[in-house]
C-alpha cells in the first residue's frame, strides 16, 4: 500500500548508494520521472487530436472533461490524505454516495434551503471521517477493515435514506449554477478542484502539518519519538477525507441536478487509481496533490478519447486498470535502476 | 595454512567519477580469520558486493582456491565456488526451528517420500556439532540469543559446502559474553578449514579473534598485518589516516556539583526494571548509564525519551514534571531523544532536509514556524548538514536512505541537537557507526554541554561511556548496581562492574 515502494530502496547501511547517484544523468533522469505523467497526458491529447480532429480537440470537449471529472478529482484528493499518513480509507466512495443522496434528499424531499443542506452534508462527512479516524488512530484497528465496515454502513444508510432511487426535482438556480457555470470559459467545478489541489499541495509541502503527515506515513514510530502527534494527524487526515468526499457529493448534485444511487461505488476505484498513479509523478514515490490531479485527468482524457472513437463503455475500466499497472510497474523499474544495484 | 583459498588482486571499481576501490589486494588463507576494517565509505561494502556477485568489478582478478572467478559471475556462481555471506540480519526465519532453518538450505531428510523430522533433526545436530555449536535443533530461531543465531547462519553456510564465509558486521549488537561464545564457535569451524572474512567496527574483537587484519581507507588498502604484530593504536591510525585524535583523548570538564541540578529522576519503575531508579543530572553534565544488553540501560533511556511510559515514578526538568510517555510534550519541554535503533530515529525515504525538520519544535528555546519556506529550510538544512558533517556534502534533497549508517545517525543527531535541548537522551548512539563518525558524534555532545544541556547517555559500549561520561551508573539485572565517579571510568572498570564480581553473581543467582 505504501507509495514508498516506488522510491529508491537503498539499504540503510549501503555505503555505495550515494556514489551510484549524482551527476548530470541523475538530474535529467529525475526530471524525466517527475514529469513523465505530464508528458503522457500531452501525448494522449496530441494523439486523439490527430486521430479525431473534429471532435476531440474542441473547447467544448475540454470543458466537458474538466467539469465531469471534477468530482472524481476531489475524491482522489480525499483518498490521498489517509494514504499519506499510512492508512487507506475505502469508505470515501460510499461517503460520496451518502453526501450526494443526502444533499438531494434534503433539498428536494425536505425542502431544506440549499445552504443548510450543504452545511448538513459537510457536517455528516466530518462525522464519518471522525469515526474512521478515531477507530484507526485511537482504537488502533486496521484501516482497511474499519473503512470497509464504515463504508458498508454508510451505503446502507444511503439506501435507507434515498430508497435506492434517483432523487431529482426542484433545486435553486444559483445552487445548480455553482456546478454548471463557467468563468471565462472555465467550468466552475474545475476551478474548485484546482483550488483544492493547490491548497493541499501547499499545505502538505510547505507547512509543519504536511511534514507531520508524511513523517507519520513514512515511519510512524520515528515521527512519534521526534515529537509528531501521530494520532492527531491521522484523525485529521480522515476528517479531511470525509470533508472532501462530502464536498464532492454536493458538487455532483450541483452538476447533475439529481442524486444517483449507484454513483458512489463507481467513483471509488477511479479515485484510488488517481491517487496511486499520482504518486508516480511530480514527487515520485510520494502521494501528492498535483500528481493526483494530473493522473485523474490523464485517465479521463484517455477514456474520453477512446469512447469518442466508438469504444464501448467497458474500455473505461480496462484503461483505468491498465494505466495504473503500467505506471506503477514503470515507477518500480525506475526506482530499481536509480538505486544502482 | 599457507595456501590461499581466496585471492583478490588489483581490484578496482568506479561509480561514475567516484573511485570506490582502487588496486586492492586481499588474501584469505585456509582456516584463517581475516578482519576487514575501515570507516563507512572506505570500500568494505563494495568489496563484499563484488565478491558476492552483486556488482561487477572494473579491474582485477578474484581467485577462489586457485580458480578464476568470472567478472560476470552471478551470486549463484559464487555460492557454487564455496563463498557464503552472513550479513547483520542473518537471513534466518525466526518462526521456524533451528533444524528447519538448516533444512531450508540443504533440504529435508525424507523417509518414503515424506519429510522425516527425526532424521532432519539428527542431521542438523550433526552439522551444528561440526562447527562447535551447542543449540537445540528444536529451538525456535526467534528464541535464540544473537550469537547462537549467528552460528546457525554460519552452520547453514558450512552445510552448503562453503569454505569461505564473509561475516558482515554480525557482532554489531552482541554483548561481550555472547561474543566470547561466538568466538569459540568460530574457532572450532576454523579448525575444519573454513576461512572467515570478518567485517566489523569493533577493534577489540579483531584483537581477540582475528589472525590477520586488512584496513581499507578511501577505497585503497592501507595495510595488511598479522594481528599479533600490530597494536590497537596502530590500527586506529590506519583506519583514520591520522586525521583525528585517538579516542579517549577528550578533555572532560568536571561539571557535577558545580552546576545546578537540571534533571531529577525519582523512583522510576517500569516492566523492564527490577527496582525503582532515582538519579540527578546537572546542567552541562553527561551521565552515563551503562551495562550489558538487557541490563535496563535501554529501558531508562526509553522512559526519559518518551518511547515508554513508566508504571510509576517521576522525572523533573528544571523543577517541572516531565510528561513521560508523551513524546510531543517532552519535545515541547526541551527534551531530545536519540533512539537506540535507527529504525526509530528517522524516515528513510524522506529527504535529509525533511528529516532535520521532521517535527515542529516549539519549546522553551525554539519555535519552529508553521509555514516552511522551502528555500529557507534548504539553507538551514545545508547549514546543519555541514555542521554535523553529513556526507556526501550538499545533497540535502536526497532521501536519507541513500546515506551510510554513520551519516544517517549524524542527521538524527543534528535534529536532536539543533533545538538546543535542555535534556538530551541518547540510547547507544554510536552502535554500528564507524570510528570516524563516532568521534565526530562524541564531539557534538561536548559542544552542546556548553549551553547547559544535561545529557543522559545510555550505552552498552564501555569504551564510549568511559571516554564520554562525567559520571556513570552501572546497571545489572534491571537495577543500578554502582555509581562510578569520573576518575574511575575505564572501559575495563565499567565492564567489570557490569559483569559483576563472582561473589556478586552468586548472590544474584538466588534472586533470579
Amino acid at each position: 500500500m505504501s507509495p514508498t515502494s516506488t522510491e529508491s530502496q537503498a539499504p540503510a547501511n549501503s555505503e555505495d548508494a550515494d556514489q551510484v547517484r549524482g551527476g548530470l544523468g541523475h538530474v535529467v533522469r529525475s526530471v524525466m520521472y517527475k514529469y513523465a505523467l505530464v508528458a503522457v497526458l500531452l501525448a494522449v491529447i496530441g494523439l486523439f487530436s490527430t486521430v479525431n480532429p473534429d471532435v476531440f480537440p474542441t473547447f467544448a470537449n475540454a470543458q466537458t472533461i474538466a467539469s465531469t471529472q471534477s468530482t472524481i478529482a476531489l475524491l482522489a484528493l480525499a483518498a490521498m490524505l489517509p494514504l499519506i499518513v499510512g492508512h487507506i480509507d475505502i469508505s470515501i466512495g460510499f461517503q460520496f454516495g451518502l453526501a450526494q443522496g443526502l444533499c438531494a434528499y434534503l433539498i428536494v424531499n425536505m425542502g431544506t434551503s440549499a445552504i443548510l443542506a450543504v452545511g448538513a452534508v459537510l457536517a455528516v462527512g466530518l462525522l464519518v471521517g471522525l469515526l474512521n479516524g478515531v477507530l484507526v488512530a485511537k482504537v488502533k484497528l486496521d484501516s482497511f477493515i474499519v473503512t470497509l465496515a464504515v463504508g458498508i454502513l454508510v451505503l446502507g444508510a444511503t439506501q435507507w435514506l434515498t430508497g435506492d432511487v434517483t432523487i431529482s426535482g426542484q433545486m435553486p438556480a444559483w445552487f445548480l449554477s455553482l456546478g454548471r457555470a463557467n468563468v471565462a470559459g472555465i467550468p466552475l467545478p474545475f476551478i474548485y478542484v484546482v483550488l483544492a489541489c493547490a491548497a493541499l499541495w501547499l499545505t502538505l509541502e510547505y507547512t509543519a502539518w504536511g511534514r507531520s503527515c508524511y513523517a507519520t506515513g513514512g515511519n510512524p514510530r520515528a515521527a512519534l519519538l521526534a515529537g509528531v502527534r501521530t494520532e492527531r494527524v491521522t484523525i485529521q487526515a480522515f476528517l479531511l477525507a470525509g470533508l472532501l468526499s462530502a464536498i464532492s457529493g454536493c458538487l455532483s448534485v450541483m452538476i447533475l441536478g439529481a442524486s444517483s444511487p449507484t454513483i458512489g461505488l463507481g467513483a471509488l476505484l477511479p479515485a484510488f487509481a488517481g491517487a496511486f498513479l499520482g504518486a508516480t509523478s511530480i514527487r515520485p514515490g510520494r502521494y501528492n496533490a498535483i500528481g493526483t490531479l494530473i493522473a485523474v485527468y490523464l485517465v479521463a482524457v484517455g477514456i474520453t478519447g477512446l469512447q469518442q472513437l466508438g469504444a464501448a463503455s467497458y474500455v473505461q475500466q480496462l484503461f483505468n486498470g491498465g494505466a495504473l499497472l503500467i505506471a506503477v510497474a514503470l515507477a518500480r523499474f525506475a526506482a530499481t535502476r536509480r538505486s544502482g544495484t | 595454512m599457507e595456501d590461499p583459498v581466496l585471492e583478490i588482486r588489483g581490484l578496482g571499481k568506479h561509480f561514475g567519477g567516484h573511485t570506490a576501490l582502487a588496486d586492492v589486494d586481499f588474501t584469505l588463507r585456509r582456516g584463517e580469520i581475516h578482519a576487514l576494517l575501515g570507516e563507512n565509505g572506505a570500500g568494505k561494502s563494495t568489496l563484499i558486493k563484488i565478491l558476492a556477485g552483486a556488482i561487477q568489478r572494473d579491474t582485477g582478478d578474484i581467485l577462489v582456491a586457485g580458480e578464476e572467478v568470472a567478472r560476470r559471475a552471478s551470486p549463484a556462481d559464487v555460492a557454487r565456488l564455496g563463498l557464503a555471506f552472513v550479513h547483520q540480519d542473518l537471513g534466518l526465519v525466526d518462526q521456524l526451528s533451528v533444524a528447519e532453518n538448516l533444512a531450508l538450505e540443504v533440504g529435508y531428510e525424507r523417509h518414503h517420500g515424506l519429510i522425516s523430522f527425526r532424521e532432519t533433526e539428527r542431521r542438523a545436530a550433526r552439522l551444528l556439532a561440526d562447527v562447535g555449536t551447542a543449540v537445540s535443533t528444536q529451538a525456535l530461531v526467534g528464541d535464540l540469543s544473537q550469537d547462537e543465531k549467528v552460528m546457525v547462519a554460519v552452520t547453514r553456510a558450512v552445510s552448503r559446502g562453503a569454505r569461505i564465509i564473509v561475516l558482515d558486521e554480525v557482532s554489531a549488537s552482541l554483548p561481550a559474553p555472547e561474543f566470547d561464545r561466538l568466538a569459540d564457535s568460530l574457532r572450532v569451524a576454523q579448525e575444519r578449514g573454513v576461512g572467515y572474512v570478518y567485517v566489523t567496527h569493533r577493534l577489540e574483537e579483531v584483537f581477540e579473534l582475528a589472525d590477520r587484519v586488512t584496513v581499507l581507507r578511501d577505497g585503497r588498502r592501507v595495510a595488511t598485518a598479522p594481528v599479533a604484530e600490530t597494536s590497537h593504536d596502530e590500527v586506529v591510525e590506519w583506519i583514520l589516516g591520522g586525521a583525528l585524535a585517538p579516542p579517549g583523548a577528550v578533555d572532560k570538564t568536571s561539571a557535577h556539583g558545580q552546576r545546578p541540578v537540571r534533571l531529577q529522576v525519582r523512583d522510576l519503575l517500569s516492566a523492564g526494571l527490577a527496582g525503582p531508579i532515582s538519579f540527578e543530572v546537572a546542567a552541562g553534565e553527561i551521565l552515563g548509564i551503562c551495562g550489558l544488553i538487557g541490563s535496563g540501560t535501554r529501558e531508562v533511556a526509553r522512559l526519559l525519551g518518551g518511547a515508554a511510559k513508566p508504571d510509576r515514578g517521576t522525572a523533573r526538568l528544571d523543577g517541572k514534571p516531565l510528561p513521560l510517555g508523551e513524546p510531543h510534550r517532552l519535545v515541547g519541554m526541551g527534551v531530545s531523544y536519540v533512539p537506540g535503533s535507527r529504525l526509530e530515529g528517522a524516515v528513510p525515504e524522506m529527504a535529509i532536509r525533511e528529516n532535520f525538520f521532521l517535527s515542529r519544535r516549539q519549546g522553551p528555546d525554539t519555535d519552529d514556524p508553521f509555514v516552511r519556506v522551502p528555500w529557507r529550510e534548504r539553507v538551514s538544512a545545508t547549514r546543519l548538514a555541514e555542521k554535523y558533517d553529513v556526507r556526501p556534502r550538499g545533497a540535502v534533497e536526497r532521501p536519507l536512505a541513500a546515506l551510510s549508517g554513520g551519516n544517517q545517525q549524524k542527521v538524527i543527531f543534528g535534529r536532536a541537537l539543533r533545538a538546543k535541548p535542555r535534556l538530551l537522551v541518547l540510547d547507544d548512539p554510536t552502535a554500528g557507526v564507524d570510528v570516524g563518525s563516532r568521534l565526530e558524534l562524541h564531539g557534538f555532545l561536548r559542544e552542546t554541554l556548553d549551553s547547559g544541556t544535561s545529557i543522559v547517555l545510555a550505552s552498552t559500549d564501555f569504551a564510549e561511556v568511559a571516554s564520554q561520561a562525567d559520571r556513570v551508573l552501572v546497571m545489572r539485572h534491571g537495577r543500578v548496581e554502582a555509581e562510578l565517579p569520573r576518575d574511575q571510568l575505564t572501559p575495563d572498570g565499567l565492564a567489570r562492574a557490569s559483569y559483576g564480581t563472582p561473589d556478586q553473581n552468586a548472590s544474584k543467582e538466588d534472586q533470579t
